[in-house]
């Protein structure tokens, strides 16, 4: 098997990450110095997001049997390059507190984010394996990172256990499926259910079953969510700025890219369980996230509705270009909105005692300390819950305009009872922002310069998604233009 | 590009006001004044363009002005907006009532004003840019941001009694808003699409441009579907009978200065829309369902003067008669009869001016006695100048005494709805009865009788010459409405006719 020089270069993202990594890997045994391997893992991930640039001629391209990379992937690893660096930008104020150890924070993030690439280019299954894995392992260790804390271990061992058990499942899915078709190329895979629509084979439904539940489970929907409140609860909030973001966009892109021919094919066994399993979500995220009192949790129970609501786009029946551009605008606007809220909470959470500021109650009468602040964050919570003006209301624009076009009545109607829990439970934090505060919570943000750095990045975010919000043709050309190759092999 | 400025003059006139704030006290009130009085202008002289436009031009469309730019092309929106005299003078209106509002909130607004002008302005905006927006998406962006500005200017100008407690339910009345608004808002975003992927089904143009949607053919049962949808999002928004939870409250807390009770101009733009849009859109299932509306407007007519009259509260009981008013429009809206119709307009012009007159009266009583419990008030008629006399006058003229223009609104009304619908017009006359009532009480409770506390004579106040000019301008209007309606009915006629043509003819075909 040769590779030529044109599918190196094509590979480019995952070599330069990798170069950072082993370089920030040589700098630690050298001398640790957090500015430099902050600086160096910045470079590395601007120059990931620079490659795509050049590389952007040579796609669509095939990498031996393994990766394949498209338009599709281009978008979706610049989102999840984005997502890394705001988490390390956001991360460096935060780790100079510790005092020890703060480098290989770093080169758990690399890590992970080349777990992420190589998930959404992979083309075959084992590589998808090793993705979620890759993605999985550092994420324990990140979650982990601030073990003195209450609840961390804890957090990190049930992300363990339950994500261990999940991948045994999808590894034994995998193997059921090559016992079928005999290749685990995706296209392979897609190709025998396509052909054996009338009467598929029940050994291969069972095998993609259980690679839905493993996606299902890094998603967090519903009934695999168990793991999501007590885990954002755990994690320091600069790690989740990562996770909630990064690891769920790379996974959802791939989910995507599979299932959305399986429902489309009529495989009435995916169809049915998916429907269920997103509106469960949807009803129950936003249900449950209305009765928290951390908005750690909060943030935790709205993300398994919001990826409930990501996954109507699976449902469509033959209009794949609409639902790319459902789902391209939809996690454009999650991955904004989501670096934002995160990275206000890391401020706050930086500057004061993490337990305690993960309480709503802390950000009672934020407004009439620090009016930039809780701007900022209303903005962020509106566009979560699809306000006006912001992107992710394009976002739900679009998934109700699939929604009424396909005639999903049951759905119109789940989304509507979730969307208005939803809103009552954003609501409440907006309120408790602009409430008078209490006189035991008299502690006031005070900025020093380096968040004031970080303030000016999160200001400029929320008018990205104001402007996004008003004038979206510019998201809306990018996510109907990068559509993925294997539509073009179905039809 | 005459239409944009109307919108873009109070929506960066807000933000002009903020950021100047800190550069005098004095200085954004001025701003809004200033861009209010010029859109006052500029609406005002659209009347006139309009005369020259009609006589020049045998016009295609039938809008009067129109400007369109093309705005998210992926679903065909267009920044489309439009006016014809119907929007026009709902515009006049609003500048009209925004004047009133600026000049209510003069001395009673005293933190933060450039931040309160900022939601104000925005109000004003976001309703002038219902009145004008014909892009269906477009007045549905309109529709759901005027929630925030209304929202914050509740949460932060509320009415403010010292008391954690009170703080608590002022909170709590701002998210009933929010809630109510927001499901209505869902729901019409739900109807919007549907009607739209519908167009695109039988034409494949996707398109939310008003005019195209009208030429719709459905079939009953989607038609009846998107049309309740859209009833129940307005009618959550006017409001009527079922739906009116929110109401109340929020007038209890809105500021005390009655500046957004005033801007409750906001509620006329759902009468705007349920005309424009539900009876042009589904004027075929409208007309099935005329009756159920009908019923639905003589119950919200009786239940909320009934209520209105268990009232301690003035403004709760303001409040409560503007709903019962609102009753009167959806009766006449349904009746599609000629004379109801031009009606609505007299209507609910006089009545925002004299619910305006009646709200800012009360914010200036407040000022006087600090209490808007009306028992605890009494013999302040002697005790202070030219406030009972006014408030005399627009009690009267909200209970629809001759001579005023709420009594040409009420009158067309019931006579229109008298031709189709004898019993329902001779039911829904009793309702005067109670109305009068409720005004009178309101005066008794108020201005006579005996007095415990205000019985001093050093209480005794003088105007200000800001607050007597509020009253006797708007005072000044009624009258001449209520003499000389045909000012407006000449400027209304042609648009209001076409909006009822195009559903009489159903009411006439399902009926013979």
């Amino acid at each position: 098997m040769i590779i030529t020089a044109k599918q190196l270069i094509a590979l480019s993202p995952i070599f330069i990450l990798v170069l950072t990594v082993v370089i920030i890997m040589l700098l630690i045994a050298y001398d640790r110095d957090h500015f430099f391997t902050f600086l160096c893992s910045i470079t590395g991930l601007t120059f990931t997001l620079l490659s795509l640039y050049i590389i952007r001629k040579d796609i669509p391209i095939d990498i031996t049997v393994l990766f394949h990379i498209d338009k599709y992937s281009l978008l979706y690893i610049s989102m999840i390059v984005l997502s890394s660096i705001f988490s390390c930008i956001f991360s460096y104020s935060y780790l100079k507190k510790i005092l020890y150890n703060c480098e290989e924070y770093y080169l758990l993030l690399l890590f992970s984010t080349i777990g992420c690439i190589s998930l959404i280019i992979a083309n075959h299954m084992s590589i998808i394996f090793i993705g979620m894995e890759l993605i999985s392992l550092p994420a324990l260790g990140l979650i982990a990172y601030a073990y003195f804390k209450k609840n961390s271990l804890e957090a990190a061992f049930k992300y363990m256990i339950l994500s261990g058990a999940v991948s045994v499942l999808a590894l034994f899915g995998i193997a059921l499926i090559y016992s079928i078709t005999g290749s685990l190329t995706l296209s392979s895979v897609i190709y025998e259910l396509v052909t054996s629509i009338s009467s598929p084979d029940n050994i291969l439904l069972c095998g993609l079953g259980l690679v839905i539940l493993a996606f299902s489970f890094k998603l967090s929907m519903f009934p695999f969510h168990i793991w999501t409140p007590d885990v954002y609860n755990g994690t320091i909030s600069i790690v989740l700025t990562y996770l909630s973001t990064a690891t769920k966009i790379a996974v959802f892109s791939l989910f995507f890219k599979i299932f959305i021919f399986l429902t489309s094919f009529n495989v009435e066994f995916f169809r049915t369980s998916l429907e269920a399993i997103l509106c469960l979500s949807i009803i129950f995220g936003n249900f449950m996230a209305f009765f928290q009192t951390s908005i750690k949790r909060f943030l935790g129970y709205s993300s398994i509705s919001q990826f409930g609501y990501f996954s109507v786009s699976l449902l469509s029946s033959n209009d794949f270009h609409f639902s790319l551009e459902v789902v391209g605008v939809c996690l454009i606007g999650y991955l904004l909105s989501s670096i934002g809220i995160f990275g206000l909470i890391s401020i706050v959470s930086s500057l004061n005692n993490e337990s305690k500021s993960d309480s709503i109650t802390f950000y009672r009468g934020l407004f009439w300390s620090n009016p930039i602040f809780s701007s900022i964050m209303t903005i962020m919570l509106l566009s979560l819950s699809g306000i006006p003006m912001t992107i992710g209301f394009i976002g739900k624009f679009y998934i109700l305009s699939l929604i009424v076009k396909e005639n999903f009545w049951f759905l119109g109607i789940i989304f509507l009872i979730g969307s208005i829990i939803g809103m009552y439970s954003y609501l409440k934090i907006i309120t408790c922002l602009y409430l008078k505060p209490l006189d035991s919570n008299s502690e006031m943000i005070h900025l020093n310069s380096s968040h004031r750095n970080h303030i000016i990045f999160l200001f400029i975010i929320s008018l990205i998604v104001l402007l996004l919000g008003v004038y979206p043709n510019i998201v809306i050309d990018i996510a109907s233009t990068s559509e993925p190759i294997l539509f073009n092999i179905i039809s | 590009m005459l239409l944009p400025i109307f919108i873009i003059i109070p929506f960066m006139g807000g933000i002009l006001c903020w950021l100047f704030d800190r550069y005098g006290i004095k200085i954004s009130h001025y701003i809004a004044l200033v861009l209010m009085s010029i859109v006052l202008m500029l609406s005002i002289s659209l009347l006139f363009y309009d005369l020259t436009l009609v006589s020049t031009n045998t016009n295609k469309s039938y809008w009067n002005f129109e400007y369109e730019v093309s705005w998210i092309k992926r679903f065909g929106i267009m920044f489309h907006l439009a006016a014809d005299g119907f929007s026009i003078l709902m515009l006049i209106l609003t500048s009209i009532l925004g004047i009133i509002s600026i000049l209510c909130s003069w001395d009673t607004v005293e933190d933060r004003i450039g931040l309160f002008y900022l939601n104000l302005l925005w109000i004003l905006s976001f309703s002038i840019g219902i009145f004008l927006s014909i892009d269906l998406f477009l007045f549905f962006l309109f529709w759901e941001m005027i929630i925030f500005p209304v929202y914050f200017s509740i949460i932060f100008w509320g009415h403010r009694i010292n008391d954690a407690r009170t703080c608590l339910k002022r909170y709590a009345a701002a998210n009933k808003f929010f809630m109510y608004s927001q499901c209505s808002g869902l729901i019409l975003l739900f109807s919007i699409l549907y009607l739209v992927y519908s167009y695109y089904a039988s034409n494949h143009i996707l398109s939310f441009n008003y005019d195209l949607l009208r030429s719709i053919k459905l079939n009953d049962f989607s038609e009846s579907c998107i049309m309740l949808g859209f009833f129940l999002a307005f009618a959550i928004k006017v409001p009527i009978f079922p739906f009116h939870g929110w109401f109340a409250e929020f007038h209890t807390y809105s500021p005390i200065s009655g500046a957004l009770d005033i801007s409750s101009i906001l509620l006329k733009t759902s009468v705007y829309a349920l005309l424009r849009f539900n009876i042009v859109l589904f004027p075929n299932s409208s007309s099935r369902f005329a009756y159920v509306f009908m019923l639905l407007g003589v119950i919200t007519i009786f239940y909320a003067s009934f209520v209105a009259f268990s009232q301690t509260d003035i403004k709760r009981l303001i409040a409560y008669t503007s709903i019962s008013h609102t009753g009167f429009i959806l009766i006449a809206i349904y009746s599609a009869n000629q004379i109801a119709y031009q009606g609505i307009i007299i209507q609910t012009i006089a009545y925002a001016f004299s619910t305006a007159a009646l709200y800012s009266l009360v914010g200036q009583l407040f000022q006087y006695t600090h209490t808007r419990n009306m028992k605890q008030m009494g013999g302040l008629w002697s005790n202070i100048c030219w406030i009972p006399g006014f408030s005399m006058f627009f009690a009267a003229a909200n209970l629809g005494m001759p001579g005023t223009g709420n009594f040409v609104g009420e009158f067309m009304i019931l006579l229109g709805t008298f031709n189709n619908n004898v019993l329902l017009s001779s039911i829904v006359s009793f309702s005067l009865i109670i109305s009068a009532l409720c005004s009178l009480i309101m005066i008794q409770r108020t201005y006579f009788g005996y007095s415990f506390q205000y019985t001093c004579k050093h209480f005794i106040r003088r105007i200000s010459r800001r607050e007597m000019f509020i009253s006797i301008s708007l005072l000044v209007m009624l009258i001449l409405i209520g003499l000389y309606p045909n000012i407006i009915l000449n400027m209304s006629e042609s648009p209001i006719n076409n909006i009822r043509t195009v559903f009489s003819n159903f009411i006439l075909t399902t009926r013979s």
